[in-house]
């Protein structure tokens, strides 16, 4: 008799294996619950830093020299278009409560679109990760630490973001529950010591161009709220089903409420042509912090805010590409994908020529187009669903029920 | 379930030295660490129009051990050096290779630009050092009335120089006599269209000036400040106390990136009630009837302003709003002693600051540059900001027609309710 790890007396559980699963089955499995949980606190906090957490970067400048000052209405028109989405996702996944996006894709798509949707999908949160990261180093080299090589500051990251991805979804969203306090924190001082900079006539005229092109750009800009996608891949792990609309809408409004406050703070405080041409302005905001002599060159207390902010973004995209992948691929486990797609993540992060092409990327390539993925291919699969009326029957604890019977096999009835 | 079994140990134990070896290393700051005792911390700066070069740039460099709190120094807080250059980043390496420090502009407190240089214009020169990463953009901005090398030799013997300019723009609050303007405040003015920026300045000492119509004028360009008429002076006698070096007093007022005008001290005064950046003052003018010297304490407070258009002309109507507490009224018999008297010393002090305001936006209109956020009345009432982009404000402005309205109160009389009585030089000692 073969000795596995988990008869192995005092040994550890592999929480990487399927019980039940064949080799070579055709059928990929439920996600395991022991790669994680998440509640509904932690899920609307995940989503809202992965969402917002872009703030802190290049974003508030791409976006302002496009909106001008109406940067206010683009993010409000972009969140009721997200909402749109984040109703077609949810009504999908309620069809395959147990299973996440990736897997969707493959059973209603089919293995040749599935497989193609999922590559979009898994290299959306990869390409996402990986200019996040660059962004956060380039921060972290222009801002404090000017003569540290890039690859430094990447490599110390992506050990943080690698470690975390291994953990699975359940560490990451716990961290993220326990930070999220800190970081609003934070951010709500930066705003309140920066007020006697605001001018609120920097504000108007209120539209940056006419209300049809703002509506227009709004509705291409939706693509800033595109990662909320991500709930679709961590509904496996969501304890509750039913709350998951209501939670992901809170957190979409969430999201909108910083982005949009910061929006407008960045505009009144800097004008739109300081706005547009300050690298990093919410980074600017905190250096511009100075209450008499008492008071002053504090940004580095905010530091924990971004890099904090971005490993936890960086570290759920991550985790969703290396998901993706792994599902697409038929792989019972992601985790031994992690190391790989680690090092490649290192090798995306370096292939712009400059910190300009970097931002030039994310403003015109991923926040122009992004919508048609992580919306458009949800709602492709919806229609699918609906037309061949597919749905996964029976629940989780069904499927467990059959694992555990004799003789019991995958468990998953395809046909609704 | 999750057991911990004795074999993970090693790993765990590896794990650990690993992490901490990497806290070590990284945390350390291995390529960015710096020994504090190889900085030179500039606490101020001064940027010129040079001679062999484009830019003169005269540093302030901090000496600790005669900064330090406790140490009873001998010598000044600072060493000032000044080297010309082509550009800010250029004059910092070469200053740090002959004072043997790492020369930084992280703790820097303040710009000061000498008035040939800003009048040829400063942006090239603030573009650069808002680029560098080292300096903030919450530093504060001064015009020097001569040369920037000048104020901050006048500094020199200070022990600690910036702190003591710090002092001096910390009291134009109380003062009033200039507004306080960092580099930020300066580029954002600058950069939005909004309104004209403006900068402290600061030159040697100047008599105060005399509030009233006859003597509210200006001395344009000339160096800022009015000698004005019949002030008290500026006394430097033996055995008076040592006068301030430095004064920090009147507005220095930009088109575009250039010098183009001067406030005094008391236009200053009028411009930031206008502006609502006034947080309090103090006037001092004659009266007309009764005839008599006031000086009022005022608060500013924000102003109203609304915009018509008369066909193609722009009309402008500004209130002003303070309140006063006279400090001080000279005046030979009984007054201020019931509501009427009091209203009619607010209306004479309201009507003085009425004139000088006119005065100055006319003055300003003839310069094309609108200092006073008039601007934002008209962007407000665009479409959008493309509209506003296009619009070129200026010629409206310099045609529009301004009316300042001003509500002046007159609250208190300071600590007595009635004015001292005249007594008769004979009625007294006589028992």
């Amino acid at each position: 008799m073969m000795t596995t790890r988990q008869n192995r007396p005092g040994g550890v559980q592999d929480v990487g294996r399927f019980p039940g699963v064949e080799p070579g089955s055709s059928h990929f499995p439920l996600m395991s619950p022991e790669w994680g949980h998440i509640g509904t606190y932690e899920l609307v906090t995940v989503l809202t830093i992965l969402v917002s957490g872009k703030i802190f970067l290049t974003f508030p400048a791409t976006l302002t020299e496009r909106a001008k000052t109406s940067g206010w209405f683009v993010t409000t028109v972009g969140a009721l278009v997200a909402a749109v989405g984040v109703i077609a996702i949810v009504a999908l996944m309620n069809r395959f409560p147990d299973y996440s996006l990736s897997r969707v894709s493959l059973h209603l798509a089919g293995p040749v679109f599935g497989s193609v949707f999922n590559a979009l999908l898994s290299l959306f949160f990869f390409v996402l990760a990986a200019i996040v990261l660059r962004e956060a180093a380039e921060t972290l080299v222009i801002g404090i630490l000017p003569l540290t090589p890039l690859s430094v500051l990447i490599v110390v990251m992506l050990i943080v973001i690698a470690y975390g991805t291994y953990l699975g979804i359940e560490a990451v969203s716990r961290t993220a529950f326990l930070l999220a306090p800190w970081l609003l924190l934070l951010l709500a001082a930066i705003l309140a010591s920066d007020a006697r900079y605001f001018n609120f006539v920097r504000l108007t005229p209120i539209w940056g161009t006419t209300p049809l092109k703002e509506i227009w750009l709004g509705v291409v800009r939706s693509a800033l709220y595109a990662e909320i996608v991500a709930v679709a891949f961590l509904y496996p792990a969501l304890r509750q089903k039913k709350p998951v609309l209501r939670s992901t809408l809170v957190s979409l409004g969430f999201s909108w409420l910083i982005i949009t406050v910061l929006m407008v703070s960045v505009v009144a405080i800097f004008g739109v042509t300081g706005a547009s041409r300050t690298a990093f302005p919410i980074y600017f905001m905190a250096r511009l912090i100075h209450f008499g002599r008492f008071l002053q060159r504090v940004e580095a207390l905010f530091v924990f805010l971004w890099f904090f902010s971005a490993a936890l973004k960086v570290t759920v995209a991550f985790y969703i590409a290396n998901v993706a992948v792994s599902e697409t691929l038929h792989l019972p486990n992601y985790r031994p994908l992690v190391p790989a797609m680690s090092v490649i993540l290192y090798t995306v992060s370096f292939l712009a020529p400059s910190f300009i092409a970097v931002v030039n990327f994310e403003a015109d390539i991923i926040r122009g187009y992004s919508s048609l993925i992580c919306f458009g291919i949800p709602l492709i699969l919806l229609g699918l669903a609906v037309v061949t009326g597919k749905r996964q029957s029976g629940s989780r604890d069904e499927h467990h029920l059959r694992e555990s019977s004799p003789g019991g096999k995958e468990g998953v009835a395809d046909e609704g | 379930m999750k057991v911990r079994t004795g074999s993970r140990r090693p790993i765990a134990l590896a794990a650990l030295v690993l992490a901490l070896a990497l806290a070590a290393t990284l945390t350390g700051g291995c390529w960015d660490h710096a020994e504090l005792e190889d900085l030179g911390f500039v606490l101020a700066l001064g940027l010129d129009k040079g001679e062999q070069a484009p830019l003169r740039v005269t540093v302030q460099i901090a000496v600790p051990a005669q900064i330090a709190p406790g140490r009873s120094g001998s010598g000044p807080g600072v060493i000032t050096e000044t080297v010309e250059g082509f550009s800010l980043d250029q004059v910092i390496t070469y200053i740090s290779s002959f004072r043997h420090k790492q020369i930084t502009l992280g703790h820097n407190k303040l710009v000061v630009f000498g008035k040939e240089l800003a009048e040829q214009g400063i942006l090239a020169w603030l573009g650069e050092t808002v680029r560098d990463r080292e300096m903030r953009r919450s530093n504060d901005m001064l015009i020097s009335t001569g040369t920037a090398a000048e104020i901050l030799q006048a500094l020199n013997t200070e022990r600690n120089p910036a702190a003591a300019i710090e002092e001096l723009l910390l009291l134009t609050r109380y003062t009033g006599l200039a507004p306080r303007v960092t580099l930020h405040e300066w580029l954002t003015d600058y950069e939005g269209r909004i309104r004209a920026p403006v900068a402290p300045v600061i030159g040697p000492p100047r008599s105060p000036e005399k509030s009233g119509l006859d003597q509210g004028g200006n001395d344009s360009g000339g160096g800022g400040g009015s000698s004005g008429g019949g002030g008290a002076g500026h006394e430097t006698g033996a055995g008076a106390q040592a006068p301030p070096k430095l004064q920090v007093m009147g507005t220095a007022v930009f088109r575009g990136d250039r010098l183009v005008d001067i406030m005094s001290g008391l236009e200053s005064q009028v411009y930031l009630m206008m502006t609502g950046r006034l947080s309090r003052t103090v006037l001092s003018m004659p009266l007309k009837e009764p005839q008599a010297e006031v000086t009022i304490r005022v608060k500013g407070e924000k102003p109203k302003s609304s915009l018509t258009y008369v066909g193609s002309t722009a009309e402008i109507k500004q209130t002003l709003v303070f309140e006063g507490d006279i400090t001080q009224f000279v005046y030979r018999g009984r007054y201020l002693t019931n509501q009427k008297e009091l209203d009619n010393v607010a209306k004479q002090v309201g009507d003085h600051v009425k004139g000088i305001a006119q005065e100055l936006v006319t003055r300003m209109q003839g310069l094309g540059v609108d200092p006073f956020q008039y601007g934002g009345l008209v962007r407000r009432r665009l479409s959008s900001y493309e509209e506003w982009r296009q619009f070129d404000w200026v010629p409206v402005y310099q045609k529009a027609e301004v009316s300042i309205e001003v509500k002046s109160f007159v609250r208190r009389t300071g600590a007595t309710l009635w004015p001292l009585r005249e007594v008769r030089p004979d009625s007294q000692g006589g028992g």
